[in-house]
């Protein structure tokens, strides 16, 4: 019981008491602030990684749309043969007026 | 992303059904509104809104980091980690309930995360100490400052749970209901463990006496 009542003093006694916090208190919107735009800063890096990389991965894209190009007129000039020989020999029958 | 504010779309306030005489000469209902507004500002991009938001609550925060630790640095860090958490999830504070509230859950759990990172730590730092109370005569000074080195060496010894309950109980002098609402645990759950720490206490301090 009176291991009790001294809890309870000593609860009471040291409740009044605080730590000497005006330091703490003091430029703390500053602290905070600078710690804010410093975790903002620490988000950058994959922003400008981004961008970093962006010509690495602009290089096989272009390779891609270069063959793609070159298929596409691969593809054209093989169609684009017996169209001319078809011409060719339609010239042929005009100027030889068959 | 931890530290981007997420814009929400403005919820109506629900304040009490009050005169607009009231409602002005009302302190408390004008705190909170001040807070709703410059929550909402801060949610919006202003910075300086949350500036102030951080000014008007500091003193509690720190008030309570306080009694948690004596190093000021520690203090600080506490602090700064409440105000960062608080503008990273501002989005979802919910404007029915004071801001007061909301923060002190924030602050209650960073100092839980403190106590739970410092749990090996088992001594208590000495520093500098200011009185809530200023007309205390010189003996009643030196005999609480007896007091909380004795009660602060003792209560390091404790577990992180049972710390915080009984800072929140006894120091801060919070009711059964509001700590289960500061922690997220039952009433029973806060029951059970300000026993366990009280037991403790009494031990630790029935040791330490000649």
């Amino acid at each position: 019981m009176k291991q009790n009542r001294n809890l309870e003093q000593l609860f009471k006694a040291a409740k009044v008491i605080r730590p000497d916090a005006k330091e703490v208190e003091a430029g703390f919107e500053s602290r905070l602030s600078a710690r804010l735009s410093e975790e903002h800063q620490k988000e950058a890096p994959l922003s400008v990684w981004t961008w970093r990389l962006a010509p690495i991965m602009a290089i096989p894209l272009v390779i891609l749309i270069m063959i793609s190009a070159f298929l596409n007129f691969q593809e054209r000039r093989n169609l684009s043969s017996p169209i001319d020989a078809y011409e060719s020999v339609q010239m042929m029958i005009y100027l030889e007026g068959d | 992303m931890l530290y981007s504010v997420k814009m929400q779309p403005t919820a109506c306030v629900q304040l009490p059904v009050k005169s607009a005489a009231t409602l002005t000469s009302d302190p408390i209902v004008m705190k909170e509104s001040s807070d709703q507004s410059l929550v909402e500002a801060a949610l919006e991009g202003d910075t300086e809104a949350f500036v102030r938001l951080v000014t008007n609550h500091k003193k509690r925060v720190i008030g309570l980091a306080g009694r948690f630790t004596g190093i000021r640095e520690e203090m600080d860090d506490i602090c700064q980690d409440v105000f960062l958490k608080a503008y990273a999830h501002l989005g979802s504070y919910k404007k029915n309930a004071p801001f007061e509230h909301w923060l002190s859950r924030i602050t209650v759990n960073t100092c839980y995360d403190y106590l739970r990172k410092k749990k090996h730590v088992k001594t208590f730092t000495e520093c500098g100490l200011v009185y809530d109370i200023a007309d205390l005569t010189l003996d009643e000074r030196s005999e609480a400052e007896e007091a909380y080195r004795m009660l602060y060496r003792a209560l390091v010894k404790l577990k992180p749970p049972e710390r915080l309950v009984i800072t929140l109980l006894e120091l801060e002098e919070k009711s059964l209901r509001e700590v289960a609402d500061l922690t997220g645990w039952s009433i029973a759950n806060v029951k059970v463990r300000a026993y366990r720490a009280r037991k403790i206490l009494r031990k630790i301090i029935k040791d330490e006496e000649p």
